[in-house]
């Protein structure tokens, strides 16, 4: 049960130009999971060796139930984390990988194999004792590492990448294991991942990171809801983002007049952007919030159909490209070159600061 | 194994004969007399062995210790500088060690070194060194730090985390950087001849003495005495010149 609060944490490495974490402000709650996610290189480990005590911080501070750990050593903080490429030790067998943490603490023999044996039934893989890691699958290897960080009862279990080496399957039941573990033991979890399907799965509150600077820090659905730029809505998979000049409640667009309550208060240029699958499409109707347009490319998906749209409004400027996501059947309601009619709901339009 | 041995066989004969000349192919006249020097009370043989051992297994064991720390920081990290430091420690691989032993000489006398055993063991430092470090960064160059770095965060403390994590993935780089060392330091003549200016007298030292003064006999004994210990060396370290433990070629194991 323990609170980790980040305060305006900076890592500039040696020789390195930009830092590889920048005043990374986060409260993370206890007994949640939360995702650093981001592109690969944007300062996610680093973000978490520092947690771990692994890389001493070039400023800023870290919290663990509002006591400073900086200056506890990485064996003492009882945050411990699982590597990325599981790191399993090759010289040993799979039990006395499990068992090494309470190994270094002291613990003798018989309550090691027993807890060793207890690990190995709760990650599903019993009578693998004597097993050397090379003989596992990645698979077992990687619910071996986990069962080894959690074997010491950690307060803060931190997880790089768990899912980043295994098929499809492998990391379906390898997520479930992990929700499974991290509820039974209601631990302060923090993991990282590139994926941004695997962080909103998997995670009760995510945090972005582009170039070691936190963009956004809340849970999944705020990220394809109310993003905060439009990079962290491109990063969410948003597709359409319009031009426009917001005066009041009034945004003006070259596809003609929007009106969105709920949007953020900005004012001046801004994009207004939508996600696909909230655009209607119809073939005659008319009413606010909409515009016209013809329908270039359709693709079929089986759950669903996606269509790519040239949409126009009455001004003489060039048409906007947007994206529409139907449900199948739409794909045999409009045909490619069909002139349609969209309509963009306000309580699900959004507005992110254009960017220059 | 057995064929191994048989280059010594010669050596057994001429330690054990009295009279032996072409073309007899076994001595024709037996003695014991240059065994039973060699194990006389106030032979100088056994003081030389002592001498050669302490030696050799002092020098292994600094070079050692210098290794670990210096392969280290050559195979695993990239720094300002590193090729001039490569080429520094190589140098009295290169450099004849009569030249830089002249050097030393002169302020092993100025410390008190000079005619010392501790001496003799620092400047067979000299030729040992390149060697042990060369062979611990090849290990080191094969080795992934972050294993340290995971043990560490699963619990184990600095000292832990070498004899659990650290230790096993190097000991072969240790065992072969150890044979090499020893072998090295047991056969040096000159460095020891100079530096320990005829006080410190090892095996290799009264060696070339009684070859020198051609008895025959004496010298072969002696040189069985001398082969021994490297011979028992290298069949002791021999699994880890080999197959999966091997230090050269494949690596460690981590
Ligand atoms: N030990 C290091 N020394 C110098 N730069 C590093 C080191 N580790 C990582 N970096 C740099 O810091 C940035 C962030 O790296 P990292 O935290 O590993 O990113 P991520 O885990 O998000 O992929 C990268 O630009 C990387 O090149
Ligand atoms: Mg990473």
């Amino acid at each position: 049960m323990t609170q980790v609060d980040l305060q305006r944490l900076t890592k500039i490495y040696p020789g390195g130009e930009n830092p590889a974490v920048h005043h990374l402000s986060l409260t993370i709650p206890d007994g949640r999971v939360t995702a650093l996610l981001g592109p690969s290189g944007c300062g996610k480990t680093t973000a978490l060796k520092m947690v771990a005590g692994l890389i001493k911080p070039s400023a800023g501070d870290i919290l663990f139930d509002g006591i400073s750990v900086l200056g506890v050593p990485t064996e003492k903080r009882e945050a411990v984390m699982a590597f990325q490429n599981h790191l399993l030790f090759p010289h040993m067998s799979v039990s006395e990988n499990i068992g090494f943490g309470l190994k270094m603490r002291g613990v003798d023999r018989t309550a090691v194999r027993q807890r060793v044996a207890d690990m190995l039934a709760l990650v599903r893989l019993p009578g693998l004792e004597a097993r050397r890691p090379y003989q596992l699958s990645g698979g077992q290897q990687q619910r071996v590492a986990l069962a080894r960080a959690l074997i010491v009862e950690p307060k803060v279990l931190l997880l790089d990448e768990p899912l980043s080496n295994l098929d499809a399957h492998l990391r379906s039941e390898m997520r479930e294991l992990i929700l499974d573990v991290q509820q039974r033991f209601n631990l302060t979890t923090i993991f990282v991942t590139h994926d941004q399907e695997e962080a909103v799965v998997l995670a009760d509150q995510i945090a972005l990171l582009f170039e070691g600077q936190l963009q956004q820090y809340g849970p999944p659905q705020a990220f394809y809801d109310r993003p905060l730029s439009e990079r962290v809505a491109r990063f969410f998979g948003g597709v359409n983002f319009i031009p426009g000049h917001k005066r009041g409640e009034d945004i003006q667009t070259p596809l003609g007049l929007f009106q969105c309550p709920s949007a953020p208060l900005l004012d001046g240029a801004v994009l207004l952007t939508i996600r696909p699958e909230n655009i209607q499409l119809d073939s005659h109707a008319s009413g606010a919030n909409g515009a016209y347009g013809r329908i270039k490319s359709s693709v079929y998906m089986g759950t669903h159909a996606r269509f790519k749209i040239l949409a126009e409004g009455n001004s003489p400027q060039p048409p906007v490209a947007i994206e529409v996501v139907t449900g199948a059947a739409g794909v045999n309601q409009f045909a490619v070159g069909q002139r349609v009619r969209l309509h963009l709901p306000s309580e699900k339009i959004w507005l992110v600061p254009a960017e220059r | 194994m057995g064929g191994l041995l048989l280059p010594f066989l010669p050596l057994l004969l001429w330690s054990v004969s009295h009279r032996w000349y072409f073309p007899a192919i076994i001595p024709t006249e037996w003695s014991w007399r240059a065994w039973s020097y060699v194990f006389k009370a106030n032979s100088q043989v056994l003081p030389a062995l002592g001498y050669s051992l302490v030696i050799a297994l002092a020098t292994t064991l600094l070079s050692i210790l210098i290794g670990i720390p210096a392969g280290r920081a050559m195979g695993l990290y990239r720094f300002r500088g590193q090729t001039v430091v490569r080429v520094l420690i190589l140098a009295p691989v290169i450099v004849p060690p009569l030249a830089v032993a002249m050097g030393i000489h002169m302020v092993f006398i100025r410390y008190g070194l000079a005619n010392t055993l501790a001496g003799v063991v620092l400047v067979h430092l000299i030729p040992v060194t390149p060697y042990v470090v060369l062979i611990m960064a090849s290990i080191f160059a094969n080795y992934n730090p972050e294993y340290e770095a995971q043990a560490r965060s699963l619990g184990a403390r600095p000292g832990q985390v070498f004899r659990y994590i650290t230790f096993p993935a190097i000991l072969p780089g240790i065992v072969v950087g150890g044979l090499f060392a020893f072998i090295i330091s047991w056969s040096e003549y000159l460095l020891t001849l100079l530096i320990g200016g005829g006080q410190v007298i090892t095996l290799p030292l009264l060696l070339f003495s009684f070859a020198n003064s051609g008895d025959n006999a004496l010298t072969a004994a002696l040189s069985l005495i001398f082969i021994g210990p490297a011979i028992i060396f290298l069949v002791l370290t021999s699994r880890y010149l080999t197959g999966r433990h091997a230090a050269v070629g494949g690596g460690g194991r981590l």
